[in-house]
This record gives C-alpha cells, structure tokens and sequence, in this order.
C-alpha cells in the first residue's frame, strides 16, 4: 500500500506552493495507489471523451490460407500491391527447408521458433479425422436411442486440436464440453468415449454424468460438468497452484533458466465458448488469476452461437478479446480454423505464462457447424446459407489436409484409412457395450464424500435390500 | 456501504459488548463445559485463547502443511476479525493472499487449487456473502468427486463469520447452514467454543472433502477457554453432552448453546433437570447421541438462530421422531428464529433464554 509519509506530504505541499509542482506531476506520484502507470503518456486532459467511437475490431491471426498455403505478407517496402500465397524468394526459402529437414516445416521464415514437426502435424490431422468421424457415428446412434444425448465438435477441430498440439501433454485440463477431440489428441480411447456415454461398467466415471461429459486423470483432463464457466476460476486456481509448484521447480534450476523449456513445468489450459464468457464466473477467473499471477491459459472459442443466441445479443465490444486487455492480461486472436495458427498462437502463449509468470487469453474465431446438441435443431434460428457456406469456405479440417497434402507429409489414402479404422471401431464398440451392464446398485451412494456416513450406510443398505427385493421388475427395465 | 471495514473491527467488537450488556444476551464466560471424556487433547498444556485466537492457532498449524494457502478477501493483513493475524508475516505472501472482491471466484479458485491436489482454505467474510458462490459450492465442490466417480475430488475449507451479534442487520447476521445441509457432498460445521473451533478447523483440514466451517461472530473475543496451542484434532460427525440431564433433551449448536445453557440454568432452578447437547458437527451429525439422549429423556427441544421453517432442525426433529418414536412424552419441539429475515433490533426475534424456559416448562408439563 503507498502511503504519503507526512514529510513527503508537506514537503508536497511547500512545493506546490511555490508552483513548481504541476497537477500532473502530483498524480504521478501518487499513480501506485490506483495501480496505474502512466509511463511516458499523458497523465490528465481537459477533453472530456467517452471513448464512444469504436476501435476497429483487432485482427485475427492466421497461417493458412483458404487453401492451405502458408501465407507470406509482403514487406511494407517491397511496393508489392497485395500480399501473395508466397514470393519466389520466401518460398524458395521455406521450401529449402523443408526439402532439407524433411520432417520440420518452418512458416515464419523470421521466426525460428514457429516450427511445426511432421509427427505433431500428422498426429494432429489424424485426431481431426479421428473425432470428427466418432462425432458422425455417435450423433447417429444418439438418433437411434443408443445413447442419451451427444454434442459435436464439427467446424472446431481445428480450434480445438490446434490447441491440444500447442500444450503439453502434463498441462492439465478445465473444458466446457465441446473440446473432446483433446483427449482425443491425447489418447482417449474410443471404448472410454463410448462408455462413459453409455455409463455403463466400463466407464470408470461410474457412469454418474450425461454423455459427453469426458475426464481422465491419467491424461490430465479434469472432469467436464454442465454448469457453464464454473471453470473458469477453477483454471484460475489451478494455475496458481502450478505457480508455486513451478517457482519451486525453478529455485531448483541454474539461474536464468526458461521455465518454458523444462518439461515438469505445467499451466493449466481453460476452455470455454463465448456464451459462457457473459457469466460472472468468467469476471470472476479473468480478475482473479490477473492479480495474483496465475500460470493459466484461457482459451476462448468463439463459434459465433450460444445454442440459438448470435453474439450479437451476447456482447457488444469486440469479442471476448477486448475484456482481457481490461483485466490487464496478455490477450491474441487466432483464426480458429487454422489449425497451424491455433497451435502457433497456443505453444507462444504457454511460453509467455511460463515465463513471465502470467496468464493468457486466445481467442479463437471459428463457426459451429452442427446444431447445438442432438436436443437442438439450428434451422430454427440461422440459415442453412449460413451453414453450407462456413462448411465450403473456411472448411477447417480439409484446409489443414491440403497443408500437409503439399509437404507431402500425408495422403488421401492415409485420411480413408484413419476414418474407416475409427468407423469399425465405434460401430464395433457400440455393439460390444450394449450388452454390458451397468455399474452395481451398491456403488449409487459411493464417492459422495471420501468415506462413506453413517447416514449413508444406512441408506445403501435400504437401497441394496429394496433392490434385492424387486429386483426382477428393476432388471426388466432399460438401462 | 456494503461491508464492514478493518477500522470498524474493534468498534464492531465494543459495539456488540454493550449491545450484549444492552440487550440482556447471555455472556459465554459464564459458562464452563468439563473437556469431553476422549478430547482432553483439546485443553491440554492450555494457553487462555478466544475465538479469533483459537481459529488463528489453527490455521497457523495448517499453513505449516506444503500444499496449503489461505485466501480470501482482507486475510492478508490479518483480516476483519483477526482470525488471520501475522498469519501472511509467517507463512509468506503467497500462502496467504488477497483475493478480488468475488465470493463466486474466491470459491471458484479455491476448487481449482483442490482439484489439483492442494488443499486451499478459503474465507468468505460473512456468511452472509456466501450466496454468490453457491453455485460454486453445491454444483462444483459438492459434486466433484461423485461426478468423477472417484477419480477427482476436491479437498477444501470454507471459513466464514456467522450468526448474531447484536446488531448486524439483515447481512452481518445469518445463520446459513440449513442452505448447505441439504446438499450431498459438503461437510458442515459450527463450533461453540475454542478448544472446539481450533480441533474441527484442524480435521476440516485433512479431509479430503469439501467443507464449510461457520464461525459465530459474537463468541470471537467472548468465548474464552484454555486452549492446546500444539496440533490436535476432533472429530467430525460427533457431538458432545455439555450439561446431564433427566428430564428433557435440548439439541443445539454455535453460539445458541451459550443461550439454551442459560435456560437450562433458569429451569434447573425450577426443577427441571436438561440434558444439554452441542451438535457442532452438522453434516454429518451425531445422530446416535441425540437418540440415545432423547430415549433417556423422553422429551425433547432444538433449538437454532436461523428461521424455523425448513431450518436445519426440521431435520432434527423429523429423524429424532422416526428414531424414538416410543420413548417420547411430548411432541418435539423446535425454537428458533422467526420466518423474517433478520432485523436490526434482534431480541425478540432470536430463540432468546426466555423463549426457551417457555418451551422447556410446556414440553415438561405436556
């Protein structure tokens, strides 16, 4: 807290008396106590303003182009008219590269850290093709009441997976619930997605939460559950957490060593859309992990939709972006169906946080191609234009297809193969898991509180003998 | 102005000695409970300590643990009421830190820190102000580990103040427990003592459960008692027998013991022997010790600070009914604070000793 000692003060005082002490110069001494710095701006104006003519919205950073060409800007300088897929100098540049490594492609001739791996990119684009084809499947057997209820990922692979390449696999997760192909990217099974949508014994979550509601401490997932933005302070705290934890990995480690570059640092990595973003929890997190420094990214997807709600009922400024800057933290937007941005924009956020020691918030610009979930028919409120042309145009999976198509780093071939083997798999699966049961009457009173009560006991017995009494109706029933 | 600010505490205190004196409300120093056979850990090698003191002797010994912090708003410089006093000097700023003014984020992160194996202790400065984080509580903290089915959980303490202290209106009053003892999932208590308050607050700690720890207001400096500075703990899910009694049980907890062991007291002059029960375990609660009690007695009386409807003694009462349905003489009884929110001027609102003595003189005469 700053505090004017009674010295300073009168000596203040003498000074401004004398008027050699302006107004401003007063105010910058005392700036601390608002925790503002005025640096070398102006401290006061006498024009009022209001700030009520809008800024530009901020642009979006990309890497592809439509049609997956990385895409080179012209120097300022050169005089060229318009930005080209790529000069003849910077092609023959990167492709030099690329023909030399092979397995690395470099996109930022200026940049040497925006690498991307061959291994990344491919695993990347099968868990693309991956999720997107359990969505298909699933959305399918939700029609056929062979689960409950299902949500998709179409149109956010790239958002989403792009992210899950850009952090590590100990970064632990806070999701909303339409980030799956994370765990996706990670190594979630295709029976532990079809088990806990069916909630049967399999699903070692006990089958306790509606479909899609994923989570895996062995691939640091945390939980998802319905309630929106919850996680948000959650990733707040989280974040601060693995702030101490990785302070305390740093002291440890010679001076002047990265925390970026040691691989038992971890952030935390929070997701949610932009419908969650106007819940307080969300002021609440931004704020919280602000002040005290959390190691946390907060990634926003912003797909344009809260099941029927456009954004432009949802806010007015510019995106969720400009809230960020408010709450004094580091803040991009990303093209969202640029897979190669996402991951770009995702590594260079985590090394911030790592490094200086503060959170960071993505915004990224994609289109919910599907209806909301299997409840939801999004006919009602936009056109089907709408749809077909996101779907045509901006087409995030076949973007990043023709990417890695002209590396030579993956074939069509290869994109049948991994949609065919996912396809038998679920179907597989699907077929497999019906006929298991679900998890014992007994466990419906377990994992409430570490022990079971007293009270509880009590009512696991009743629960027990009152099954054991009726138990051919109860077995007679669906699941 | 919505909160009471650090400048007031000690007028805050003053204020409620003579709101005490004022009012006629009963003086906890009047009343001295023998240690419980089993928990004279709790006064042993005692040091004289009140509330404050004792929450505050607490939590020193819970930051000592790696993975435990302290937030909240104000906790920094030792808090509103003192319970985190030289706590920050000792244990380091970023084990004991302010928070931005948001009872939904101080909860909220509070979750996060547990859902990743820490064990964060978060305050919320009046229990009065716990309501914008109870979706935080009864949807997240409660339900983590059942949602997950055991693969998660979510280790946390919520402190808060509660309860009356003379005059603090409708939001320096509540008695909010009732809210939370309807959740599954969520440990809940309210100590009426220090010795009490140092032992739960400890064990609160090494759950592995989310719990809310209530601190009665007017017995921060008033209730004193000789307190084990050293680490120790009570158990949770079981109550004590303050006062032995034949003729009629009286089930309560927080600072309304101090008030039913003034009634008791007036009824002992009237012949009335009370048994005279301290729940402060609410979830889970001593559910045998109250039975074996009232199948003793034969009558029955519970009592809280909170409005009667839906209070947390209907629980009380209704299990009280089903568990000794044949030993009871009279029906049970429930005094407690009227269905109002509560006002400024409180002694005719509060399930005071004179409403009591009412109660116990017509259960006994039923």
């Amino acid at each position: 807290m700053f505090h004017i000692s009674r010295a300073v003060r009168c000596n203040a005082l003498a000074t401004a008396i004398a008027g050699r002490t302006s107004l401003s110069d007063a105010i910058r001494q005392v700036q601390k106590v608002w925790n503002l710095d005025f640096k070398d701006g102006p401290v006061t104006t006498s024009t009022l303003t209001f700030n009520d003519e809008p800024d530009p919205a901020a642009p979006i950073f990309h890497v592809l182009d439509l049609q997956g060409g990385v895409f080179v800007e012209e120097k300022a300088d050169s005089g060229a008219a318009a930005a080209t897929p790529s000069t003849v100098n910077e092609a023959g540049k990167t492709e030099l590269q690329s023909a030399e490594l092979g397995q690395v492609f470099r996109y930022h001739a200026k940049d040497e850290t925006s690498v991307i791996t061959r291994e990344v990119a491919e695993r990347m684009m099968s868990a693309m093709l991956t999720h997107n084809t359990i969505d298909k499947i699933m959305l399918e057997a939700q029609r056929q009441g062979r689960i409950s209820f299902y949500m998709t990922m179409f149109g956010e692979e790239a958002a989403v997976i792009g992210a899950a390449a850009g952090l590590a696999s100990n970064d632990e997760l806070f999701a909303q619930y339409r980030e799956a192909g994370i765990l996706t990217y990670r190594g979630y099974t295709i029976p532990e997605f079809i088990a806990q949508c069916m909630g049967n014994c399999e699903c070692d979550l006990k089958g306790r939460q509606m479909p899609i509601h994923y989570g895996s401490k062995r691939l640091n997932a945390q939980m998802v559950s319905s309630p929106l933005a919850t996680q948000i302070p959650h990733g707040a705290g989280a974040g601060y957490a693995f702030r101490l934890e990785n302070q305390a990995l740093e002291r440890r480690l010679p001076t002047g060593t990265l925390l970026s570059t040691i691989p038992e640092a971890r952030i935390c990595a929070t997701f949610f859309g932009e419908g969650a973003a106007s819940e307080g929890d969300f002021h609440a997190g931004l704020n919280f992990a602000s002040t005290v420094g959390s190691h946390t990214l907060f990634f926003v997807r912003n797909n344009g939709y809260a099941i029927s709600t456009p954004t432009h009922s949802q806010y007015m400024g510019d995106g969720i972006l400009s809230r960020a800057v408010g709450y004094g933290m580091p803040a991009a937007r990303v093209d969202g169906l640029d897979a190669l941005a996402v991951y770009h924009t995702v590594r260079k956020a985590r090394e911030m946080i790592l490094n200086n020691h503060r959170p960071v918030l993505v915004e990224a610009l994609t289109y919910r191609l599907s209806h909301h979930s299997t409840s939801d028919d999004s006919t009602a409120y936009r056109s089907r234009d709408e749809i077909e042309h996101f779907a045509e145009t901006f087409s995030p999976i076949e973007r990043f297809e023709r990417f890695m198509a002209e590396r030579g780093w993956w074939t069509p071939e290869q994109s049948t193969e991994v949609v065919e083997r996912t396809r038998r798999e679920v179907l597989s699966e699907l077929r497999r898991q019906e006929k298991l049961p679900a998890w014992p009457v007994s466990t419906l009173c377990d994992d409430v509180f570490e022990h079971l009560t007293p009270e509880l006991e009590r009512q696991r017995a009743q629960l027990v003998e009152h099954y054991q009494a009726h138990r051919s109706i109860y077995d007679q029933e669906k699941l | 102005m919505r909160r009471l600010f650090a400048a007031s505490v000690t007028a805050i205190v003053a204020a409620s000695s003579a709101a005490a004196r004022r009012h006629g409300s009963v003086q906890p120093s009047e009343f001295v409970f023998a240690p419980v056979p089993g928990e004279e850990e709790a006064t042993r090698n005692g040091v004289k300590m009140n509330l404050f003191q004792a929450v505050n002797s607490g939590l020193d010994h819970a930051l000592s643990k790696e993975r435990t912090v302290l937030l909240g708003e104000d906790v920094a410089f030792g808090g509103v009421f003192r319970c985190t006093l030289d706590l920050r000097k000792k244990h380091g700023p970023q084990k004991v830190f302010d928070s931005p003014l948001t009872e939904q984020g101080i909860v909220g992160f509070a979750v996060g820190m547990a859902a990743v194996g820490w064990h964060p202790i978060a305050e919320v400065q009046f229990a009065d102000y716990i309501f914008p984080a109870f979706d935080q509580i009864v949807n997240e903290a409660a339900k983590y580990r059942f949602r997950t089915g055991g693969n998660f959980h979510c280790g946390m303490l919520i402190r808060a103040p509660c309860s009356a202290v003379g005059h603090g209106g409708i939001y320096h009053s509540q008695s909010v427990e009732g809210y939370f003892t309807h959740c599954p999932g969520l440990k809940v208590v309210m100590p009426s003592s220090p010795s009490e308050a140092k032992g739960l607050l400890l064990k609160c700690v090494e759950e592995n459960d989310p719990c809310i720890f209530f601190e009665p207001k007017i017995l921060y400096r008033s209730a004193v008692e000789e307190v084990n500075p050293d680490y120790y703990t009570l158990p949770l899910g079981k109550g004590r027998i303050l006062v032995e009694g034949c003729d009629v049980t009286m089930v309560t907890y927080g600072s309304q013991v101090y008030v039913a062991a003034k009634a008791a007291e007036m009824a002992r002059k009237e012949g009335i022997s009370v048994e005279l029960i301290d729940l402060r375990s609410l979830l889970p609660w001593d559910r045998q010790l109250v039975a074996d009690s009232v199948k003793k007695t034969g009558k029955v009386i519970v009592t809280h600070e909170a409005p009667k409807t839906s209070g947390y003694g209907a629980e009380l009462v209704s299990s009280i009914t089903e568990d000794c349905f044949l030993s009871l003489e009279a029906p049970p009884t429930r005094v407690c604070g009227l269905d109002t929110p509560f006002p400024l001027h409180e002694r005719l609102y509060l399930p005071n000793e004179l409403k009591l003595l009412d109660a116990i003189k017509s259960v006994v005469h039923f």
